[in-house]
């Protein structure tokens, strides 16, 4: 019969609707409430898994390729990073610029300028992974919009990467640090 | 109406389609040549998205192309990165562990379920079937691309794959996921069926539209879903098996009308293969190594090598020419909706124009990867 193939194909898009609504009411708490998300991402789950953004925030995984961060060193209070520059070298767009310091500081070579531009970079990682010396790692930070591309803004220095480092390392850096 | 139109002479008229429009799957632009509302001709204009990746490509290192692989069609990274770090291995003679391998064969036909989902939603949308389907394929593909962030970082540009294995072991959790991922693929394809192929409105827009015969498929050097929609039975994981391919039990879907609603057919039942690979490979993964070691500076011996695989839009190809120093001295890609795309003209020939957005939707294209 004509129309038989679309009342089954509306069939279909009917019971999604109806899932929408029905299994947010079987089940207590709501679907938006905060121990309603786990059960929403499941892949079992039926109805509307989309995630009421501003309001609510996944969790990045422990992979995720967000921002840079450099890391200081705890004992000697003085940034991991030794201005080696090979992030910089690995980099395929070239962000990254460094410069190394004339003088060691505390029997380290240290960086007297770092400066990575986030307008051109690729979140590829091979600088992380390139980094012999376990100094920069990403955050999960993403939300990393600005009004313009100065520095400061989208040119991010060392006392801002070394900044976000400070927030951000307590949480630890698995992948990396694993394999190295 | 015969008569009229003999009586009547009319002019033809060229009308430009795109580059800005809805159907053209990004920046692409058609002159079409109208006969009232019938195809007389019509020019493809490619050129819009070009990148210089090739150029830049020869500027790189060999392991700074791997994420410029992921932009060329970034609907399927993993299986560009796997095309190119095999080429590479190729070149240099690189063993991958057998994990790797699995792990790589698990990536693609993820990336190959994911392609064909979105690339029927896609053609619905074209059709005028605004975004349910896309929005189901959508919810499916999330799921999947949660799988590639949790083991790669990125959703799409994921950059995994390095010479010699992966660039890092699957998570804790992943393969539970995944193997709730794949469990609950085949309802959703049938549901996916059940919501389209019996459509009388999506059958009477795709089938006898856009038939492209076997030997002109050949003739155009066409791969992919759309040669194997024209019933010539050949895919590259078969005929020129690489990887560990050859390993899974797996068939090739073929089309047996030739026209749209075969390329959707074929995609269909390919997912269902896909399906069934992963099963496999889940049983079979073994544990070990993911990648070996390689020196930071790499440096592949003098040579050339081509190496091509099945990805989810037909052949894709990378010729690599080494004059032993760090970076290639030529960086070709085939990409394989480029070459498909040639054979447009031909297949829109005769019909109306709406069927031409129809036509372009059924092969399947990314610009980021026609252009490159
Ligand atoms: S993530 Fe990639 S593009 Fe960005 S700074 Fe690091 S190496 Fe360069
Ligand atoms: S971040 Fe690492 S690779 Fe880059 S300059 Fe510092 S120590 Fe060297």
């Amino acid at each position: 019969m004509l129309g038989l193939g679309i009342l089954k194909g509306l069939s279909v898009t009917l019971r999604h609707f109806v899932e929408t609504y029905v299994s947010d009411l079987k089940r207590f708490p709501h679907r938006y409430a905060p121990q309603g998300r786990a059960r929403r991402l499941r892949p079992t789950e039926r109805g509307i898994f989309t995630v009421q953004y501003p309001e609510e925030r996944l969790e990045m995984f422990p992979r995720f390729r967000g921002a840079l961060m450099q890391l200081t060193n705890p004992e000697t209070d003085i940034p991991k990073c030794t201005g080696c520059g090979i992030c910089a070298r690995f980099c395929p767009v070239g962000v990254i610029e460094v410069v190394r310091a004339e003088e060691k500081r505390d029997g380290q070579y240290v960086p007297q300028s770092y400066s990575w531009d986030l307008s051109a970079c690729l979140f590829c990682g091979l600088c992380v992974e390139s980094c012999p010396f376990g100094a920069l790692y990403h955050t999960p930070e993403y939300e990393l919009s600005t009004y313009g591309r100065q520095k400061g803004e989208l040119i991010y220095d060392l006392d801002r990467l070394l900044a976000w480092g400070q927030k951000y390392a307590p949480l630890g850096t698995p992948p990396v640090e694993q394999e190295e | 109406m015969q008569t009229v139109e003999t009586r009547l002479r009319t002019e033809t008229i060229t009308l430009n389609m795109g580059p800005q429009h809805p159907s053209t799957h990004g920046v692409f632009r058609m002159i079409i040549t109208l006969d009232g509302e019938t195809i007389v001709d019509l020019e493809p204009v490619m050129g819009y998205l070009h990148r210089c990746q090739e150029k830049i490509g020869e500027r790189n290192t060999y392991l700074q192309n791997i994420p410029y692989t992921d932009r060329l069609d970034y609907i399927c990274s993993m299986s560009n990165n796997l095309a190119y770090v095999m080429a590479v291995e190729k070149l240099a003679q690189i063993e991958v562990p057998e994990r790797a391998e699995y792990i790589r064969i698990i990536m693609v036909e993820l990336t190959r379920i994911v392609n064909h989902a979105v690339a029927i939603g896609a053609l619905l949308n074209d059709l005028g079937c605004f975004f349910t389907p896309m929005l189901y394929a959508l919810e499916e593909r999330e799921r999947i691309l949660d799988l590639f962030e949790m083991a790669s970082g990125s959703r799409m540009m994921c950059n995994y794959m390095r010479f010699g294995g992966v660039r890092y072991d699957l998570p804790p959790g992943f393969m539970p996921e995944l193997k709730s991922v794949v469990a609950a693929l085949p309802a959703f394809i049938d549901e996916f069926e059940r919501l389209l192929t019996d459509n009388e409105i999506m059958r009477i827009r795709c089938q006898g539209v856009g038939i492209l015969p076997p030997d002109v498929a050949v003739g155009y050097s066409c791969t992919g879903p759309l040669l194997r929609a024209s019933g010539v039975d050949y895919d590259i994981r078969k005929v020129d098996s690489y990887s560990i391919y050859d390993r899974f039990d797996f068939d090739v879907p073929l089309g047996t009308n030739y026209d749209v609603y075969d390329r959707y057919l074929v995609r269909i039942e390919e997912m269902r293969q896909s399906v069934r690979i992963l099963e496999q490979a889940i049983e079979q993964i073994p544990e070990g190594e993911v990648s070996v070691k390689l020196p930071r500076v790499f440096k592949p011996p003098e040579g050339d090598v081509y190496h091509r695989i099945e990805s989810p839009k037909g052949e894709l190809g990378f010729y690599l020419v080494s004059d032993g120093s760090t970076n290639p001295y030529r960086y070709k890609i085939r990409s394989p909706t480029f070459i498909n795309l040639t054979v447009l003209p031909e297949l829109c020939k005769g019909h109306k124009v709406a069927d031409v957005v129809a036509i372009l939707g059924s092969i399947d294209i990314v610009l980021g990867e026609v252009d490159r």
